[in-house]
């Protein structure tokens, strides 16, 4: 069966080389839609066909969101990377592609895809019950400490940014082998807190901020390198008691390696034009993200940077698999 | 009361009741299209919403979602095939309803039923949404797991003819789902190692699998039997069920009301789960069981009634908690958010208006829903008037497409094609579907809720009888099969009883 | 696939149970090898692997059970031939069995998968139109150009209006070319 897809494959690819390929006149990008691959489900698919519509205004074609879930985001990755490097084919991503390659659910890396723009920002919240008397970080592991009960905390499965990032602030706290992470389906993590299941959560702040408002959860903190707009009164983990503590899941667009250039520059000023745009920004303020631009050549510097830190961070979990 | 009239005012607007109408039309059409579901089609109505006040938005998503729910069966109930699936459990008696000669009989009666179930848990929904979602706080993964455990144990109820091909069939769907990653550890699992098996088989692909090759085998074999003969047209009549003989099922509306209104209230199960639950439960409280599977009107009123009943289920949680219990809320949930209303316990003392507004455009939805739908029937009929092996191409053309549009994926085209065989042939074996749907459907559900409870208890398994609810579904469950046990060993007893004398009946199954 | 024997000397039910029982039998040990293999036992408790793994163990056993009465079924050949309806709805008339069959199944697996194929090498348009003429030419061999082409254009045509233009769904338009 592989052996014929691959055979019957490799036959339409030499077709589309002789039919499509050849006559591309590149200055005239983009000549029909532009596909932009999107990965996740919920808020972040959301975002992504916010990002369509507005960048389709500065475009003379339409960016069509599709979603390709799957696999922590590693379908929709493959996909796109088989595609031709035309620009016809973006995907939505984010720090995923370092996760899901080292991992090992993903046989290449970010460096099979060009950066196209920076699009955005999440940091994740650390919540506990308000009941629980708990302040900060400081106070539960104090409380940990003391009572000697190993600390449940939910996030999501294992392997995912979220279950990295609760493993980072255990570690800094020197809670690692004190704690259960319980993984959950986002989303649940609430609940499961307010029903006294867990102690912890770490999840999206979105998901807290009408129970932190309420005064039935509290935001212990979120984990950027500074405090969220929305949230202007919740301290980074950092000041609540873990000192290296700063993780950010950034969010932006790629394409496949070999990308031209000026392809690239058309797409990432349609993508400047979307998120500097009144639309996006208060989408962010109401869905709970930071617009937060940054050029491909910045970008690309990112996502290097970040795939060596979570790679040492995933080396370190035992779940580097390659 | 000030508030109710404002709410009113912004819900009855013009531009607000066209959108809900529009989104309950493409919600029944994709609903009623095998392979296209609500769930993609509210994720395409997201990006018309951005440009939309917030009431028109929420009644196109709210319209959409309902109207997908109710519009699952018409395809179940025409041609066999779940539209989506939470009418899963429809086809069983809607499909033989239609085979007898009463499609319009039992599109009537799920309209009605569906409505019935939309307003029950709306009801709940609004004299009691602080309780119901304090109950199903209660829920934690034991207690869930319970609850799908029982859910599973009727497998035996819904697999009379042989508890043993029954069991085999359930656990074969189990099977099926672990293929994939594994969300809880992050683990491939039967992936051999490549990418494209890491998305896993989709409970929606498996049932086109499961019901549509089967159909369009079937429907050729017959083409080919009869010599290519074309079979007269079906008697196509549009007659709708009369308000007396809905009546009569009014209390087991009502119940099955209730039981999706509970489901849909738990996160993680949803509207199939209450279909399956519903309808064995429609199944035990009948004086004639036996009906059931020939065309038992019970047996499409129970699973309608509690599939629709879920979206007011889900309702509760989204909205009091802001947690979305399954694909379709958590959209629902990010087009809220993008309109500034954050559900959650705050949504409630903050936006009461916005809360009512809700309320309202899902009544007006249902009255679209019901009004789309009485109309349509009529025309939906008609569907039985084109010959089965034309039908059957034009099936193979939208359950193709159908599946590939859920996740935009050539792969689940492929799954449909290799699982379709393997159902015919399982059809060929004898071996029942129903208990595969019943395992594909709380197969993921009762591993995730399982593991889980025990991470939490950290591998106590005393948790699962420790808390009041998991200790009586669990009870139930154990009930429920050992009385299908005690029944199948009685049978094999008698059965040997019988063979001694004449050796006649060697083949005879089990029987209760 | 269990093909059932000409009604008389052996009992068919029996024997369908047997080769039933004897595939899944194969099946089931297959696959809780290759989970045995190939997925990680978990660092404690009940990890990924106790599921696929009992799940594949049960099925073993189930099928082994269906084996055994299969095989005590077919013991008893002198049996009188079972009632056939015995399973309840058993489509009507006699079942379809040999080469034509096999055609068939082959036919339409084939062409479902050629769907998927063609869809996103080709896209949506020429793999729908090309799969219904296929379709009805070949595995029904209904043998008149106009109307094979007629209705395979009339699909196509219609369920890009429904789904594409009217439903608004996204339409793949096929990655071996740059037409559209």
């Amino acid at each position: 069966m592989t052996r014929l897809t691959t055979t019957l494959a490799t036959g339409a690819a030499a077709l589309a080389l002789v039919v499509g390929q050849g006559t591309a006149a590149r200055a005239d990008y983009p000549e029909r839609p532009v596909e932009m691959t999107i990965l996740f489900g919920s808020t972040a698919q959301t975002i992504g066909q916010l990002l369509a519509e507005l960048m389709s205004q500065h475009l003379p074609q339409r960016v069509v969101p599709v979603s390709r879930p799957g696999g922590g985001g590693a379908v929709g990755y493959q996909y796109v990377q088989s595609q031709p490097a035309d620009g016809y084919n973006i995907v939505w991503n984010s720090n995923s592609i370092s996760t899901t390659f080292h991992g090992g659910n993903l046989p290449f890396d970010h460096t099979a895809f060009t950066p196209i723009a920076k699009i955005s920002e999440e940091v994740i919240a650390v919540a506990v019950r308000s009941d629980s008397g708990w302040e900060s970080l400081t106070d539960i592991a104090e409380a940990v400490k003391a009572s000697g009960q190993p600390l449940r905390v939910g996030a999501s499965g294992r392997g995912s940014f979220t279950h990295l990032a609760t493993e980072a602030v255990l570690a800094d706290l020197g809670l690692s082998e004190a704690a259960i992470h319980v993984p959950y389906d986002e989303g649940r993590a609430p609940v499961e807190l307010l029903a006294g299941r867990l102690d912890a959560a770490v999840q999206w702040p979105g998901q807290f901020v009408s129970h932190h408002q309420a005064g039935t959860l509290r935001i212990v903190c979120v984990s950027g390198a500074a405090r969220i707009p929305s949230l202007p009164d919740v301290p980074t983990c950092v000041e609540a008691g873990a000192p290296n503590m700063t993780m950010t899941m950034w969010r932006g667009l790629a394409a496949p390696a070999g990308t031209p250039a000026e392809v690239v520059t058309a797409l990432e000023a349609a993508a400047r034009a979307a998120v500097e745009s009144e639309a996006f920004r208060e989408a962010a303020g109401t869905i709970g993200f930071v617009p937060a631009f940054a050029d491909h050549a910045a970008f690309g510097e990112l996502i290097a940077r970040d795939d060596a830190l979570l790679a040492e961070l995933m080396e370190e979990l035992g779940l580097k698999q390659q | 009361m000030d508030m109710l009239l404002h709410a009113l005012a912004a819900s009855l607007a013009p531009e607000t009741v066209f959108a809900v109408a529009v989104g309950s039309l493409l919600g029944v059409l994709f609903g009623a299209i095998p392979g296209l579901t609500f769930t993609v089609a509210m994720a395409l109505v997201v990006p018309v919403t951005f440009s939309l006040p917030s009431e028109p938005a929420i009644g196109l998503l709210l319209g959409t979602y309902i109207g997908g729910m109710t519009g699952g069966s018409v395809s179940a109930i025409l041609i066999g095939i779940p539209g989506t699936p939470s009418a899963a459990a429809t086809v069983l008696d809607g499909y033989q309803m239609t085979r007898r000669g009463r499609a319009s009989i039992a599109l009537g009666t799920a309209v009605a039923a569906s409505a019935v179930g939309g307003f029950v848990s709306l009801v709940v929904m609004m004299v009691s949404v602080d309780l119901v979602a304090r109950l199903a706080m209660r829920f934690g993964p034991a207690e869930t797991f319970a609850l799908l455990l029982f859910g599973l144990s009727t497998i035996c109820g819904l697999s009379e003819k042989s508890f043993l091909r029954g069991l085999i069939a359930g656990v074969l769907g189990l099977m099926v789902m672990t293929i994939g990653i594994d969300a809880l550890d992050g683990v491939q699992r039967l992936t051999f190692g490549t990418v494209t098996l890491q998305q896993g088989v989709n409970l929606l692909v498996a049932m086109i699998a499961l019901f549509a090759v089967p159909h369009v085998i079937d429907a050729f074999v017959q083409y080919y039997r009869n010599e290519k003969q074309v079979d007269a047209g079906t008697d196509v009549r549009a007659e709708l069920p009369s308000p007396g003989e809905l009546l009569r099922h009014g209390w087991l509306m009502l119940r099955c009301s209730l039981i999706g209104t509970g489901v849909g209230a738990i996160p993680g199960t949803g509207g199939p789960i209450a279909a399956f639950l519903a309808y064995s439960h429609a199944r035990k409280s009948s004086r004639t069981p036996e009906r059931f599977g020939k065309g038992a009107i019970e047996g499409v009123v129970a699973p309608e009634s509690a599939n629709n009943a879920v979206t007011g289920g889900a309702m509760i949680p989204l909205l009091s908690l802001g947690i979305p219990g399954d694909p379709a809320t958590a959209i629902l949930l990010s087009a809220l958010l993008i309109h500034g209303l954050i559900p959650g316990p705050m949504l409630f003392i903050e936006h009461p208006d916005t809360i009512y507004g809700i309320y309202i455009l899902i009544i007006l939805a249902y009255v679209f829903v019901v009004a789309i739908q009485l109309l349509g029937i009529r025309f939906f009929v008609q569907l039985l008037r084109v010959p089965a092996h034309l039908l059957a191409v034009g099936i193979i053309v939208m359950c193709g497409y159908g599946a590939f549009s859920i996740r935009n994926s050539v792969f689940d085209v492929y799954s449909v094609a290799v699982l379709g065989l393997l159902a015919y042939g399982l059809i060929q074996a004898r071996i029942p579907l129903t208990p595969i749907i019943l395992g594909l459907v709380l197969g993921p559900a009762l591993e995730r809720e399982f593991r889980t409870a025990l991470i939490l208890s950290r591998g106590e398994a005393d948790i699962f009888i420790s808390s009041v609810p998991s200790a009586l579904f669990l009870g139930l469950a154990a009930l429920v099969v050992g009385g299908q046990i005690l029944r199948s060993l009685r049978g094999i007893l008698a059965a040997r009883k019988a063979e001694t004398p004449s050796h006649a009946s060697a083949d005879t199954e089990p029987r209760p | 696939m269990a093909r059932p024997a000409a009604a008389g000397s052996r009992n068919p039910a029996a024997r369908r149970d047997a080769i039933t029982g004897a595939v899944l039998l194969v099946l089931a040990v297959a696959w809780s090898a290759t989970v045995w293999l190939t997925v990680s036992p978990g660092r404690f408790g009940v990890g990924p692997r106790a599921f696929p793994l009992y799940l594949g163990l049960v099925l073993a056993l189930l099928s082994a059970l269906l084996l055994l009465t299969g095989l005590r079924g077919l013991r008893r050949t002198s049996a009188a031939a079972a009632p056939a309806g015995d399973d309840g709805d058993s489509p009507a008339g006699a079942p379809l069995t040999g080469w034509p069959l096999v055609r068939i199944l082959g036919s339409v697996t084939a062409i479902m998968a050629a769907y998927g194929f063609l869809m996103q090498g080709a896209g949506f348009v020429v793999a729908t139109a090309a799969v219904v003429a296929v379709t009805m030419w070949f595995a029904l061999g209904i043998r008149r150009p106009v109307m094979v082409l007629a209705t395979a254009a009339g699909i196509t045509a219609g369920t890009w209006l429904g789904f594409g233009v009217v439903l608004g769904a996204y339409l793949p338009r096929g990655t071996w070319y740059a037409l559209f």
